[in-house]
């Protein structure tokens, strides 16, 4: 059982997702993950006063350090990280498994002195030494890998299962801390950052209905034909890397390891092959429909409907039975 | 400006059939007999290290790009043609360490060549590779080197002689910034950066130059060294299981397939 903290960057927009998910992993591994009763803790950096409402609001967490600084900046972080732990660090530090949570953990680890691993699914401790679990091979396999010095920085895997979480009873301890007058980082010259809007950012991670294409729709012009066909019918258009590596699709809509992690009640996965990268992003589908025209493609095995025929006839053929269906 | 660019050469995993993950009796897989890559991060590293050199040969700035990659004999095929492309050294790190698992060694053999052939402006690497699947080195690299790391970076450019532009993604959107040199970038996913190919007239002018061969000992790195252990070591691999028991329907019209998806799925859904 071990002493661990969370730290989590709340200058991003998705911070409430990502505290779900570290709620979901601590919630599934308290045998392991077995702070003293009401003494759950995160380190949270911010640089907006909304924080502090979502804060006061509830979270998973008894104790919490609120850290103001004036925008995310992995080498000012890690300075802060360092004055606040280097004395007497956690056992564990658990980073959501975002931009900052991967750069963190294992940079983090190596001023520690510790030991580090990304994307990580499981952890299970055996004999008193903590094991983590992780996909490896791009996903064709999973790796067990013995953490060899605390304290231990794991960042999550994506896409985790969401629980249902207890917001903590009772008082929430809040320690302010406020580095938001520290300069910049002396390497940094200039500075420009330009929100995503929020609408891309959430709206491939709450779809409830997924029309993903692979590479086999072959060019930006028919990404662009389909992407009007999901909006008529009510759906988001995911694509797999290589759309997006030929520039047929913008990266906000990226779905796989590398791009969004998606949960939706229905994945209609069009030419995909379903290697293992482009997977990773969709297997949380409650249903997955495979139309390809390749019977031997990989997502033929993990789909629960398998078409076997040329995508582009069979969603002809489908928005036509759906306008007809519903008189539009 | 000196430009490192670090990559690795992977197995094609994409030919690799499912039922080829189903035998693991050992460590590491055996992909020896599957055809070789670059990593496809390193690929949008290279490319976008060469449309600097394209940037700074119109300005007639000066840029020096050398590429590093460490592993066995085959991985030199792969830097002569990044000659033919237009680096202009090439090292090849020659080394039977299985490293496929051990970032931190690679991290290590980088850094000290980082130190003892710079001094660099600038680190490229891909964020992680198709096999080990780290997501560590780069990271590691900088941190060895005290120099700051900037990840999701989907395009940089020159600035000045000691200042680069970047563009990268991060969790808070899209970010656009200039920093001063020395400093580590990791490329991620970088629309339209897919490596050229090099003309028969490039291969021809290249195939008079050297790759330069390296072992990690003349770069001061020994296997038992404590900082060539990697913090997180493997111990077994395991198979996923992804099987859904999909039905498969091929015998049948056009019409009939889709009417199948639209009642079967579809109809509940749209009705909600």
């Amino acid at each position: 059982m071990m002493e661990y903290k969370v730290i989590i960057n709340a200058c991003s927009p998705s911070f409430m997702s990502r505290v779900e998910e570290a709620a979901s992993f601590i919630k599934t591994h308290r045998s392991v993950l077995n702070n003293k009763p009401g003494t759950d803790e995160a380190i949270i950096f911010y640089n907006d006063g909304t924080v502090k409402e979502l804060v006061a609001s509830g979270l998973p967490f008894q104790v919490i350090s609120l850290v103001k600084v004036k925008r995310y900046q992995p080498e000012l972080i890690l300075n802060i990280l360092k004055e606040l732990e280097g004395n007497r660090p956690a056992e564990a530090y658990l980073f959501p498994g975002d931009f900052a949570g991967n750069e963190l953990a294992v940079r983090f680890a190596r001023r520690l002195n510790g030991s580090s691993m990304v994307t990580v699914e499981k952890i299970v401790l055996k004999t008193g030494r903590l094991f983590g679990l992780k996909k490896v091979y791009s996903g064709n396999l999973r790796g067990s890998f013995l953490l060899r010095k605390k304290p231990y920085c794991l960042s999550l895997a994506r896409g985790m299962r969401k629980v249902e979480f207890a917001k903590s009873e009772g008082p929430q301890k809040t320690v302010m801390h406020d580095y938001s007058s520290l300069p910049d980082d002396l390497h940094l010259a200039e500075y420009l950052e330009t929100p995503v809007p929020e609408i891309n950012e959430k709206s491939l991670e709450k779809a409830d209905f997924i029309i993903a294409v692979g590479r086999g729709a072959g060019s930006g012009k028919e990404i662009s034909r389909l992407t009007n066909i999901a909006r008529e019918l009510g759906a988001e258009l995911g694509v797999s890397r290589p759309v997006v590596m030929n520039a047929w699709a913008p990266l906000d809509r990226l779905i796989g390891a590398s791009g969004a992690v998606v949960s939706p009640d229905i994945c209609l996965a069009l030419a995909v092959s379903g290697s293992p990268p482009f997977y990773y992003g969709i297997e949380g589908s409650k249903k997955i429909i495979a139309v390809n025209h390749d019977e031997h493609a990989p997502v033929t095995k993990a789909a629960d409907l398998v078409i076997i025929e040329d995508y582009k006839k069979v969603i002809e053929a489908l928005v036509k039975l759906i306008r007809r269906e519903n008189d539009v | 400006m000196r430009i490192l660019v670090s990559l690795k050469i992977v197995p094609d995993l994409d030919l690799l059939q499912n039922k080829e993950w189903t035998i693991i009796n050992n460590l590491p897989v055996e992909t020896g007999y599957v055809k070789k890559v670059i990593n496809t991060y390193d690929e949008s590293a290279l490319e976008l290290a060469l449309k600097m050199a394209d940037h700074c040969k119109e300005k007639s700035l000066d840029i020096e790009l050398i590429a590093l990659t460490i592993g066995k004999p085959y991985a030199g095929l792969f830097l002569k043609r990044l000659l033919a492309l237009g680096y202009h050294k090439t090292y090849l790190v020659n080394s039977n360490l299985d490293l496929q698992f051990n970032p931190d060694a690679v991290a290590t053999i980088i850094a000290s060549f980082a130190k003892l052939y710079g001094p660099l402006d600038l680190i490229v690497m891909g964020m992680q590779s198709s096999d080990g699947d780290n997501a560590k080195t780069a990271l590691l690299v900088a941190e060895e080197l005290a120099w700051p790391c900037i990840t999701g970076v989907t395009g940089f450019n020159y600035q000045s002689s000691k200042q680069i532009s970047v563009n990268n993604i991060s969790d808070q959107g899209l970010v656009k910034q200039t920093v001063h040199a020395p400093c580590m970038l990791t490329i991620g996913n970088a629309p339209g950066s897919i490596l050229r190919v090099p003309t028969l007239k490039e291969i021809k002018s290249a195939q008079a130059k050297e790759v330069n061969h390296l072992t990690p000992e003349e770069l001061n790195c020994k296997a038992e060294d404590p900082v060539m252990q990697s913090s997180a070591e493997i111990q077994e691999l395991e198979a996923i299981d992804n099987h859904r028991e999909g039905k498969i329907i091929k015998e049948a019209t056009v019409d009939e397939k889709a009417r199948l998806i639209y009642n079967n799925y579809l109809k509940g859904w749209l009705n909600k």
